[in-house]
């Protein structure tokens, strides 16, 4: 009898155990009506099938907390928490997105309070993309930055998990600035990221050999780049940057004084341009190819100077920026990689016709989509809280503003995942003060689904993490190169290439304005 | 008699830490002040994983981790002391261990309190991390297990024992690691053992900085050998090879000791073997008056007083501010723009400021010069007390540049996240406040005030009763500006007639600019400010304008310069027209008997070459 009794208490509890975890009774639950608040946001994303799980905190005042994971395809998931955070298993969250691929998910969540009442709120759902996103992201981690730099490092993360390793630190080369990293066709095998003040260069990774480069020439030091698809060129910028801050709003401005195009040919090491996209009249800058290498995109204003108007107060004449009045058009010029000839300069958006300033013009790598930023005035959108994301269709020549993408705060910098079907970007929707990495899927109609920011292991990890994830760029596999490996090409002053100017360039001119270079250009 | 004696010299070794380390801990707690070691290097610690994952992937990283921990208690002077004291005890204590393996002769036992005496050198530069101290802690304490390990045991466990040794105390310590290998070189030569090991201890202490650079951490080749080892530049370096030049001293100073008594060397043998309590004694108040010796001319006067008068404007005791600079002997820059800005808090700037040697014009107001944008070591030094200024000012986006400019080259540090939360909380940025009250949620200094300041953020209305955000949000200006270095244009753009500090602080820097006439066109706003009488100085500078420029008409006002003001500007007058008969250079010393404060002094023997009038 007694061995019955024990029995039946022991299977009793078993039962209660398995069917009600963490004393959940969700088969008697009030109704929330409405959606939890999950934090970060993964209510309605679509998420690819190859990213890390995605934790969350539950936003819901309660004691304890279930949230349930289910999918078309599969077993369901049941995460119970004594906190309001889950974390989801990394088995079974991947075995979950590759069943699921093309699919939904949805999230449950139950919370249960100290009276022990269990509320259920409405079901979130989710959709897996068909397609992969490109499995790393490199990104730059910095203070926000003003005038002085200290502690920063490239960093690379496997998307699929939550192992962050870095690609260089600052502190092996003597803490200098460490900027923009840049890939060949989102492949880690062609690479390049800038080291300012000393050693001072432009580390290149071509045919698995890093080499450090001095790009300065007559021209200026090479800057905002972007690679040729043939991976033997790649276009820059030359800038002369001023950096201001403002006494309302966001705090921080950044303006050109001058900025021209250039072309860095990796053969020849040396670089070309035209005085099409180096006028001393206008701000020409952010090159970015077309994917059949033919066509720069760009964005040009006119000179910093045209903008500095003298201002007379009752005893002094001053000279007062316009800054507000600094906007670039998106434009393209055609460059012959091949036979170094230069096409015709087109206008894509005038400045003059939308009122607003273009900037980070990038085409899909299969060419359809031209994604840029619009902000009201400048290029430097990351501190323009009102910059939105645009995406024009190249065959249609459609422009049309990202409203699924954009938020009330700064949507800036992207880059495309190999497949044209994802882009990251930089925003600063959570706080308006931190960029965040944020991942969109464009489908096969164009259609842009709500995005969804880089998942981490503790879902707290945002609320109180100060650095800035700064030029996020997708690329297909790890970069394979030692940070050591980086830092002893840095520090090897015998091995730094000296950029040669194009013979065909000539010096600039005596009686050009000394800060500001200019040449003659004989084609 | 004699036995008793002889009682007191055998316990008199055991009794001395007794009257060292006391003294220690006082010295440090009220000379040195720890309170001011952590206002000038305003340590941080965070609670939880995210800070710790800072520290882990490269050597050195748990010392600071560790060092980060302890130095945040420095903002309790007792507790800062005690930390202090507990380290250089046990620096000391494991010196004395190493003394008594080698057998040393009681004249040499003062050496035990020699690290401790260069370490009160080290700590009276205020500059002097704690984590320099803690990984020659690490390397001693490790030697001493090292030693205790392998007492019995042969040349191969030997080795074995000091590479798992090596290992383990590198990714600790790093740079001090070499300490660990340089005393068991020391020990291995001392007992003239093995010669192998004196190879594995070279090779070892040489190629792991080395190897651990090419291949596992992510740190230069510098760090790998140097980090935590010399310390930052500011510190005094002659110090620090000195701590660690003592430790193989030990072992030379025991080589001399055995070859003396193998030559049985009389005179060196008395020296070294001097017992009784009186030697003892004798050799403990020499190291304690050596120790104070060197510690007070080392001690930077200078650096004290500026760390003095930063601890009270930061925690806002004015009265202090003044007080501790009317007894400076040192004027600096940095002096006299806290000492203006106690001024102000006093409510006397404008009446007195002129009382305090203002011989850096208008770079004393807010430590900002047009010079100062190309020099970024101005800027790292001056950015904490630009951001303090400027949020008094209620120039909140000064504030917030300046705070993230500190915490860019500095680090999380709490006061400018405390800043940097309060200044959302003014711009309204609740999401931006939320993540600095936050992280100082994480912070054990700071979690109270992080949990009063968090409630805001769940009831925003509750700022409007919380009388700093009324007044911070009632003179923030309306209009936006660009940032310039230049002081008056700053504050020209700052100005509205709602915020008195800004108005003061632009009269100032009318005033130490020379700028009379735009002194006296702008004296109306005195009224609109609701200021019932003109402050002494702008009287002064007032009388001086009615003889500069006597044709130039004000706008009208209702001020009156007091009788006393103008009687000592005849006074003045008689001095410097009568007696000298403008002779600026013979008159000086008259004037600077009974006018050293006064505005006329100021504008006649100044140093701002831009006059403008006269």
């Amino acid at each position: 009898m007694l061995i019955i009794l024990i029995s039946v208490a022991a299977g009793m509890a078993l039962s209660a155990y398995l069917i009600l975890p963490a004393g959940f009774d969700i088969s008697e639950c009030g109704s929330a009506r409405r959606q939890p608040v999950l934090d970060p946001d993964y209510t309605g994303v679509t998420v690819p099938p190859n990213i890390a799980p995605m934790n969350f905190i539950i936003r819901e005042p309660g004691a304890r907390y279930l949230a349930r994971i289910s999918s078309e395809k599969g077993r369901s998931m049941e995460i119970y928490s004594a906190g309001p955070e889950i974390i989801i298993p990394m088995g079974k969250w991947k075995k979950m997105l590759r069943a699921n691929r093309g699919g939904w998910f949805t999230i449950e969540i139950f919370v249960k309070d100290e009276s022990g009442e269990v509320r259920r709120y409405k079901p979130v759902r989710n959709w897996v993309a068909e397609d992969n996103i490109d499995g790393h992201l490199v990104y730059r981690l910095i203070n926000l930055g003003y005038r002085l730099w200290n502690k920063m490092g490239l960093y690379q993360r496997n998307l699929a998990a939550f192992r962050e390793k870095p690609v260089i630190l600052n502190r092996m080369t003597g803490n200098n600035c460490v900027n923009c990293h840049s890939f060949h066709g989102n492949s880690p095998e062609r690479m390049m990221f800038h080291l300012r003040a000393n050693p001072s260069g432009t580390i290149l990774v071509h045919d698995g050999k890093a080499t450090m480069l001095n790009t300065g020439t007559k021209m200026g030091g090479a800057v905002y780049p972007g690679w040729h698809p043939g991976g033997e060129h790649i276009a820059f910028s030359t800038n002369s940057i001023l950096q201001v801050f403002h006494a309302k709003g966001e705090n921080r401005d950044v303006f050109d004084k001058s900025s021209n195009l250039i072309v860095y040919n990796i053969k020849t090491n040396s670089v070309t341009t035209t005085p099409e996209v180096s006028s001393p009249d206008y701000l020409e800058n952010l090159p970015s190819w077309s994917p059949d290498g033919k066509t720069i995109y760009f964005i040009r204003a006119p000179s910093f100077d045209s903008h500095v108007k003298p201002v007379r107060e009752p005893d002094t004449l001053k000279k007062v920026l316009r800054y507000d009045k600094v906007k670039y058009s998106l434009m393209r010029i055609k460059y012959d990689v091949e036979n170094d000839k230069w096409g015709k300069m087109e206008t894509l958006i005038s400045a003059d016709s939308t009122g607003l300033s273009v900037s980070w013009p990038r085409v899909s790598p299969d060419g359809r989509y031209l994604l840029f930023c619009m902000s009201n005035y400048g290029y430097f959108t990351i501190h323009h809280p009102e910059t939105d994301l645009y995406m024009m269709d190249l065959k249609t020549g459609i422009t049309r503003r990202l409203d699924k993408v954009n938020s009330g705060r700064t949507d800036s910098y992207h880059s495309w995942s190999g497949n044209s079907r994802w882009f990251v970007f930089s925003s600063k929707r959570r706080d308006g003060l931190t960029t965040r990495p944020f991942f969109c899927y464009v489908d096969k109609e164009g259609k842009t689904h709500k995005p969804f920011v880089l998942p981490q292991k503790d879902p707290r990890f945002y609320s109180t993490f100060l650095l800035c994830y700064n030029v996020p760029e997708l690329i297909n596999a790890p970069v394979k190169k030692s940070p050591q490996e980086f830092a002893r090409t840095a520090w090897k002053e015998k091995l730094v290439r000296q950029v040669k100017l194009d013979p065909k360039v000539l010096a600039p001119s005596e009686k050009a304005p000394t800060q500001m270079p200019w040449h003659k250009a004989h084609n | 008699m004699e036995a008793v004696t002889g009682r007191i010299s055998r316990k008199m070794p055991g009794m001395i830490p007794m009257l060292f380390f006391p003294f220690f801990y006082l010295y440090v707690l009220l000379v040195i002040r720890p309170e001011l070691i952590y206002q000038k290097q305003q340590p941080f610690f965070y609670t939880g994983k995210e800070f710790f994952i800072r520290y882990y992937n490269y050597p050195g990283g748990l010392t600071e981790y560790l060092s980060a921990f302890l130095s945040q208690f420095y903002y309790y002077p007792a507790t800062g002391a005690f930390i202090i004291t507990l380290t250089a005890f046990t620096v000391c204590i494991s010196v004395r261990y190493i003394l008594r393996g080698l057998g040393a002769p009681p004249g040499l036992q003062f050496l035990q309190f020699v690290p401790g005496v260069i370490l009160i050198i080290l700590h009276s530069s205020y500059l002097y991390n704690l984590s320099f101290s803690l990984g020659p802690v690490f390397a001693l304490l490790l030697f001493g297990l090292f030693l205790a390990v392998t007492r019995k045991s042969g040349p191969f466990i030997k080795g074995g024992v000091f590479v798992s040794f090596a290992l383990v105390l590198y990714y600790i310590t790093a740079g001090p690691f070499f300490l660990f290998v340089l005393l068991c070189l020391c020990h291995e030569l001392y007992t003239w053992r093995n010669i192998h090991l004196w190879a594995l201890y070279i090779v070892s202490g040489t190629a792991l900085p080395f190897i651990s650079a090419y291949l596992f951490f992510p740190v230069s080749v510098n760090d790998a050998f140097f980090l935590l080892l010399r310390g930052s530049e500011y510190i005094r370096q002659e110090a620090v090879y000195g701590f660690y030049a003592f430790f193989p001293l030990i072992y030379m100073a025991m080589g001399a000791s055995r070859l003396a008594s193998v030559k049985k060397s009389r005179p060196v043998k008395l020296i070294l073997e001097a017992g009784g309590w009186r030697a003892i004694t004798t050799q403990t108040v020499a190291m304690v008056l050596a120790g104070a010796a060197a510690a007070f001319p080392l001690r930077e006067k200078a650096h004290r007083e500026y760390c003095e008068l930063d601890y009270h404007s930061r925690n806002r005791e004015w009265g202090k501010v003044l007080e501790t600079a009317r007894n400076s002997a040192v004027s600096s820059r940095y002096n006299i723009f806290r000492i203006n800005r106690a001024l102000y808090h006093q409510g006397i700037l404008l009446d007195s400021m002129f009382s305090f040697g203002q011989r850096w014009g208008s770079e004393g107001l807010m430590l900002i010069s047009p010079e100062m944008q190309f020099d970024l070591g101005k800027i790292t030094q001056n950015a904490y007390l630009i951001s303090e200024i400027c949020w008094d000012m209620a120039y909140v986006n000064g504030a917030e540049q300046w705070s993230h400019e500190v915490v860019t080259f500095q680090g999380e540090a709490p006061w400018e996240i405390k800043r940097l939360a309060l200044v959302n909380l003014a711009k309204g940025e609740m999401k931006a406040a939320e993540k600095f009250i936050l992280l100082l949620k994480k912070n054990l200094l700071f979690r109270e005030w992080a949990i009063k300041y968090g409630r805001y953020l769940e009831e925003p209305s509750l700022l409007n009763n919380d009388r700093e955000f009324v007044g911070i949000r009632s003179r923030m200006g309306e209009k936006d500006f660009i940032f310039t270095y230049d002081v008056k244009i700053l504050l020209e753009a700052i100005f509205n007639n709602r915020n008195k500090m800004v108005f003061e602080y632009l009269m100032a820097c009318r005033l130490l600019e020379k700028d009379l006439l735009l002194h006296a066109r702008s004296l109306i706003y005195f009224e609109e400010l609701g200021y019932s009488n003109l402050p002494r100085h702008s009287q002064e500078a007032l009388l001086l304008f009615e003889v500069i420029h006597k044709n130039i008409r004000l706008p009208p006002h209702n001020f009156r310069v007091r009788p006393d003001v103008v009687l000592q500007f005849k006074n003045f007058g008689a001095v410097f027209l009568g007696k000298y008969n403008s002779d600026l250079k013979k008159a000086k010393k008259d004037l600077l008997k009974d006018f050293k404060d006064t505005y006329w002094f100021y504008y006649f023997y100044g140093p701002d070459p831009k006059r403008k009038d006269g």
